[in-house]
Parts: C-alpha cells; structure tokens; sequence
C-alpha cells in the first residue's frame, strides 16, 4: 500500500494562516454572539398560542411534526437519499448477511435475547412518549435501528431477510406516507401539510409509526452498505 | 448558582478541549473514540440547555450512530479491525499524522 | 459570565477549531469529524439562544426542532460521505484528497 508513508498535513504558511483565520473568525463571532439582542423571545409565544391545534403536547414535536411539517418531510428525504446513494454505492438492492458471520458465543447470545425485546419496548416507547415529553420518531428509530444492527452484527438474520422491494418500501415508508396524507388532506380542501385539529393527533401518530420504521432500515442500511467486506467493493486496480 | 457555572465552564472547556484532541491525536482510532466522548458531553451539555429531545438524539445518533460509522470507517482506512470484523489479511498499520 | 456566554463563545470557539482542522488536516476521515463537530457548535449556539429566550420556563421549541432534525441530516450527510471515502479508499488506497495533477 502506498500510503504506508506518512501523509504530510499542509505546510507551515497554510498551517499560520489557518490558526490566523481561526482566531479571527472566533473574535467575530464572539462578537456576534454578544451582541445578540437580550430582549429577544423568539417563536415560543406563537407556538404557545396555537399548540392546542397541533394534536400534541410537546411543544418541540408539536413544531417537529406539525408546524414546521415542511422540514421534517424534507428531512426524511435527504436520509432517504444518503441511504439509496449507500446502496447505489455498493451497487446492491438487498443487503444480504455475509457468510462468514460468526455465530454467537453463549454469553453474546443470551445479552442478544435479553437486549432486543428491551430495545423493541424503549423504541415504542420513546415513539409513544414523544407526544407529551421528550422522545420522537427519530430516537426511536435509531434504537430500534440499533437492535437490527445487533442482530445483524452478532450473526442473526435481520435485514439480509428484506427483499429488495421490502428495502426499498422501508426506506421509503416514512417519506411516502407523510407525502400521501399530505395530498390526502390537500385534495379535501386543506392547505399542503396542514393538519385538521381534530384529526392532528392521530395523522402525527401515523406519521411518526411510519418514520420510526423508515429511519430504523435507513440506519441499518447505511451502516451495512458502507462495510466493504463485500465483492462489489473490493479494490478495484488501485495501489494495493 | 456558582457551582452550575463552573459546571457549565468546565464542560465547555472540555467539549472545546476534545474537540481540539479529536483534530490532532496523532492516532486516528484514538480521535474516533474521542469524537465519541465529544458526542455524550455534547448530550450533557443539551440536557444541561433544557433540550432532552436534543440529548436524547446526540446519545443516540450523533455519539452512537456516527460514532460506529466513524470506527468502521476508520478501522477500514488504518487496516486495522474489530474483532467483528473478517479481515483476510492484517494490512500494515497506517500512520495518520495529525499532530506532528 | 452566564450560562448564555459561557455555551455561546464555546460554540465559537469549537466552529474556529474545527474550520482550522477542516483547512490544515488531509486525511479525509478527519474532515469528515471536523466538519460534523462544526455542525455540532452551530447547534450548541441554537439551543443557547433558545435557552435565553424562554418564556415562562419554555424554551423557544423552534430551534430544538431545528435543531432535531439538522442533527439527522448531519448524520446522513457523514453517513453518505464515509460511504464515498470508503469507495474511495478501496478503490484508489489513498486516504487524503488528490488534485487532478496528483498533488496533495
């Protein structure tokens, strides 16, 4: 391998002027940050005054899945794209398990069988919780994200069981339900993503399920299709 | 009162200290683990800003997704592996210099 | 000092650590870190400005939502460029960012 010689990090005059612009940059921006305006209260009355509407009672899901739906949606799809650009990547459509997965010793085994159904449990949880106290679809998903990757990693089958149309359907679950009850609701006679109040809470319930699900396969999926212990990603001429 | 200020300065110095670590600690593996350490006091600071929402994802994703993602990465780039990991041939150990 | 200038000027102070890391380290890796750990200290100044603005002991929900879901997109955005570096490492060996010329 080639890079067996230290890589040099940039020269001296790139370093001084680097540690230069840094300082100066902090100074600006301490500045900014003490200028900042002490009076200011931001958004918190707005959303007070309508959270009675939003069909929850936790003001940051309230915004998360309500007010501000624009952005959620729009996030699910960016981890939509990162995940489809893995898979692209390593040129799959299912991400089956690898052969050589070891097969779990009796002590990794029994943590396994204790760790997932308690996993499961704090992901609805978290799920369930978010309407009223902190919690969310997003920490939920990255828990029940991480029993699967378990399960994968201590040599059970978890995603390697989807087919490619299941993958793809789980990735695309949350994007295409919240996309679908949004033009549900537009073709009545709402505004884009506007929810009715007596409605709300049950459409965001549905709406965070479905993100649940989709950020749990996303996860996964970009973890496992970064690993290059995979024909498709062997070096292909280079150094080696 | 004094003792949540000095709580919260030591915890900004530390996150402005780790991160200054995770750039320059001359072994990449080294600023991985770093980086995650970075991760937790982040969530410690965000719970400490009243935003349990916000620690509640950093512990989950931002120390414990990235984090795994950022060893495996690197575990690839250094050739070394986890114990995990089915490495055919133990590839020579790369020298990553951050900080000469 | 308070808790506002106390969070506010570390987050300064980490997004000038990590854009010098940014410029000065070539191993893609550690762009990649310092470049997450910025979007960390832009969130750090959020949720500070957030925790100065409450009302009646809630904290402003707009930034925490933000903030939710920039963490996300931060997460796919390293997600998708360690799946790029690692293509790239596998293809070419190198660990650092060539230009077209070879130069480093």
């Amino acid at each position: 391998m080639e890079n067996r010689d230290p890589i040099p990090d940039s020269g001296p005059i790139v370093r001084v002027l680097s540690i230069i612009l840094g300082v100066a940059l902090f100074g600006i921006l301490a500045t900014a940050v003490l200028d900042l305006d002490v009076e200011a209260t931001g958004l918190t009355d707005t959303v007070m005054e309508r959270i009675g509407e939003s069909g929850v009672d936790h003001p940051p899901t309230a915004v998360l899945l309500n007010f501000r739906a624009y952005d959620t949606w729009l996030e699910v799809a960016v981890l939509l794209l990162a995940a489809w650009g893995a898979l692209v990547l390593r040129q799959a459509t299912r991400l089956p398990e690898q052969p050589a997965a070891r097969s779990p010793g009796p002590v990794l085994d029994w943590l396994v069988r204790m760790l997932i159904p308690l996993a499961i449990v704090t992901g609805v949880y978290l799920l369930w919780r978010g309407t009223d106290a902190p919690g969310g679809a997003f920490q939920a998903g990255a828990v029940i994200g991480a029993a699967l990757l378990l399960l994968r990693l201590s040599g059970y089958r978890s995603i390697g069981l989807f087919s490619a149309a299941w993958l793809r359907g789980s990735l695309l679950a949350g994007f295409a339900g919240f996309m679908a009850i949004a033009t549900l609701l537009f073709i009545t006679g709402w505004t884009f993503l506007e929810y009715p109040p007596a409605w709300a809470g049950l459409i965001i319930v549905i709406v965070e399920l479905l993100i649940t699900w989709s950020v749990a396969v996303s996860f996964v999926a970009l973890f496992v299709a970064a690993r290059p212990d995979d024909s498709a990603t062997e070096p292909v001429g280079g150094e080696r | 009162m004094t003792i949540d200020l000095l709580f919260d300065s030591i915890l900004a110095l530390t996150l402005a200290w780790l991160c200054w670590r995770v750039l320059s600690a001359p072994d990449l593996f080294k600023a991985v683990v770093l980086f995650i350490a970075f991760g937790l006091l982040m969530a410690l600071a965000w719970v400490r800003l009243n935003a349990p929402d916000i620690a509640l994802a950093e512990a989950a994703i931002g120390a414990g997704l990235t984090g795994a993602l950022m060893l495996d990465a690197a575990g690839q780039m250094t050739g070394r592996s986890f114990p995990y990991i089915r490495n055919p041939e133990p590839a020579e150990q790369e020298v990553d210099h951050g900080e000469p | 000092m308070s808790e506002f200038l106390i969070y506010g000027l570390a987050a300064a102070a980490l997004f000038a650590i990590c854009l010098h890391g940014i410029i000065t380290r070539t191993h893609i890796l550690r762009k990649i870190l310092a470049l997450n750990m910025m979007g960390s200290a832009v969130f750090l100044l959020l949720i500070t400005i957030a925790e100065r603005n409450q009302v009646d002991g809630v904290a402003d929900p707009v930034p925490h939502a933000m903030v939710l879901t920039g963490i996300v997109v931060a997460v796919s955005a390293t997600a998708f460029a360690l799946a790029l570096a690692r293509r790239y490492h596998a293809q070419t060996g190198h660990t650092e960012l060539h230009d077209e010329d070879g130069s480093t």
